[in-house]
């Protein structure tokens, strides 16, 4: 990553001297704790220290996921400190304070006030959400997208408007990858549910075809997945041998839907690109299906690497040292957990 | 020569002016009448099988959709052949500007914004009377109204394409949700007067039903993901 692709990107403020920027970032919002260090300029990742829980039955229930971020943060720090031989090269340290889930978004956060008052460096409030979009614009070079933000609580369609995200479509109840995960729970086919980096839905879907008749609901740029969960479990219920159908069936309706919601907001935004983030954009025939579209509209396409598709330190990180940059520190009593800070709420001055 | 072979064929040469969310628009010329094409084409990234399914489902339902809103008092295109399986629909075409344009061209000076409030009373109306007449428009955002100029500002509502029978609060109070969510992301300034008057002009036909859409809107706000006061309630 040039430092001129990252001027034109970012409006960041001169500083004296060329000393780079190094932010520590925290991230714990719901299964993993990650610690990243990242300094520019030039763009760096020092550290990329990364512990995911991974369920043996069920789904994330927040005690065993803190316990096991608790229990990681240990590893976490050796790594870094291995890594960061100086600790007062770090200038602040960065935290994701939501949205997310309360008893995980702490442990972060603890040690967030921790290693701020131990080291004596500021503290930076970061929109777990907008972390997701900056490490997309940052890889991807995207001055102005649509954005579609999907991950396993989140599917939203945003863009950038006068100092703030701005959400022009979302789903209506759940997130898509909520979506796929309770269905492969319900059905007993996760956990787990990636398998060699493939949602366990779409190793089912492969032997699957389309089933008529399921419910699609795209209300303008907004959508609704609870009642294709139904129905997908209804349908199973009644004809228990077609698990690969509704696989199938299930994935096709959801992306679909997705994909025609974000059709309606490039319309109606007139944006000319399209930047896929979040856990869920690491999903290839998702992406082949946004390949398709922005072919057959001639716009420019990218989507976040699966390196930090999924939720990382890094990200928060490198949105920390944007917001440092221009003077965005809390003091340490003001970091609590924000389970349901809406990324319309954050002020973005880094944007032209 | 069958008129829609015809129309087919032009629509391979005419212009397309608009490539939307679920249809390509084309613009031609019939025996020297200006023309619009809405046609449904399948999406390279749907499966076939779905798309015909919702092409002939939509296609159907927006036709009869758009007779019912003309009969109703609405000013939509009028309708002059709908051939359902080949997922076409030809209408008139309406002289004017799409209401996004109006205001990208004004924008953001409240002064002249101001003086399109009587529009906004109007669309706020031309809402009402669809809501009125059992219909939710689906898409109700600032591109798909086309203010016709040439005459006293007046709103007609176009793209029915996502359209249903419905008289639920929820589907109305959606319908509102969307046309100032459209307002908010492109013209965040004009949000709060624009607000006022489309509500205005909507309790003006919506007497019945005003208060409980307007209660249900409300509610909506509260209800997205990570909204932080709904925790306060």
């Amino acid at each position: 990553m040039e430092n001129a692709d990252i001027q034109n990107l970012y409006n960041l403020p001169q500083r004296r001297g060329s000393e780079p920027i190094t932010v520590l970032g925290i991230e714990s919002t719901a299964h993993t704790l990650g610690v990243g260090v990242v300094s520019y300029p030039p763009f760096k990742v020092l550290v990329d220290a990364r512990f995911k829980y991974n369920p043996i039955k069920g789904g994330l229930h927040p005690r065993l996921v803190t316990e096991f971020m608790v229990s990681s943060v240990d590893k976490a720090l050796k790594e870094v400190f291995s890594e960061i031989s100086d600790p007062s090269a770090i200038d602040g340290i960065a935290v994701a304070l939501g949205p997310g889930i309360g008893p995980q978004l702490r442990v972060g956060i603890t040690l967030a006030r921790a290693l701020s008052l131990s080291l004596r460096k500021p503290l930076i409030p970061v929109n777990h959400a907008v972390a997701h979009i900056e490490i997309g614009r940052l890889e991807c070079k995207l001055q102005d997208p649509l954005i579609v933000y999907i991950s396993g609580g989140n599917t939203q369609l945003i863009v950038y408007k006068e100092g703030k995200y701005r959400v022009v479509g979302e789903t209506l109840d759940i997130a898509l990858g909520n979506l796929l995960d309770t269905f492969a729970r319900e059905t007993g086919i996760s956990p787990p549910y990636i398998v060699n980096g493939k949602h366990a839905i779409d190793i089912c879907a492969e032997k699957g075809s389309f089933i008529k008749g399921f419910p699609y609901t795209v209300k303008g740029q907004d959508i609704s997945y609870s009642g294709l969960l139904t129905a997908s479990l209804s349908h199973l219920k009644n004809s228990p041998g077609s698990l690969y159908d509704v696989c199938y069936t299930l994935r096709e309706i959801a992306f679909t839907e997705l994909l025609e919601a974000t059709e309606r907001a490039l319309s109606s935004t007139g944006k000319e690109s399209l930047l896929m983030v979040g856990g869920v954009a690491a999903n290839d025939y998702l992406h082949n299906k946004y390949k398709a579209l922005s072919e057959e509209r001639g716009i420019k396409y990218c989507r976040v690497s699966k390196k930090y598709a999924g939720d990382n330190g890094v990200m928060i990180a490198w949105t920390g040292l944007l917001g440092l940059a221009h003077g965005v520190t809390i003091p340490v009593e003001a970091a609590v957990a924000r389970q349901r800070w809406r990324i319309t709420e954050v002020d973005i001055p880094w944007i032209y | 020569m069958d008129i829609l072979e015809v129309l087919a064929s032009h629509v391979l040469t005419g212009q397309q002016i608009a490539l939307g969310a679920e249809a390509a628009i084309y613009s031609v010329r019939y025996l020297g009448v200006p023309l619009v094409v809405k046609y449904r084409y399948p999406r390279r990234y749907m499966n076939p099988v779905l798309a015909e399914e919702l092409i002939n489902r939509r296609t159907r339902l927006e036709a009869k959709i758009m007779e019912k809103a003309a009969s109703n008092g609405v000013c939509v295109p009028r309708l002059l052949v709908a051939a359902i399986s080949k997922g076409m629909l030809v209408m008139e075409k309406l002289e004017g500007t799409r209401l996004d344009n109006v205001l990208s061209s004004i924008y953001p000076s409240l002064e002249k914004a101001y003086n399109l409030s009587s529009l906004f009373v109007k669309i706020g109306k031309s809402l009402a009377l669809l809501h009125k007449a059992n219909i939710v428009h689906g898409d109700f955002t600032v591109s798909n109204v086309i203010v016709d100029s040439s005459d006293r500002n007046f709103p007609c509502i176009i793209d029915f394409g996502l359209s249903r029978f419905s008289g639920d609060v929820e589907d109305r109070a959606m319908d509102l949700r969307v046309f100032l969510k459209s307002i908010e992301s492109s013209f965040p300034r004009y949000l709060g007067f624009i607000n006022k008057a489309v509500l205005e002009g909507y309790s003006i036909i919506a007497s019945s039903f005003y208060k409980e859409v307007v209660a249900r809107l409300k509610d909506m706000e509260l209800r997205g993901r990570y909204v932080e006061e709904r925790r306060k309630n």
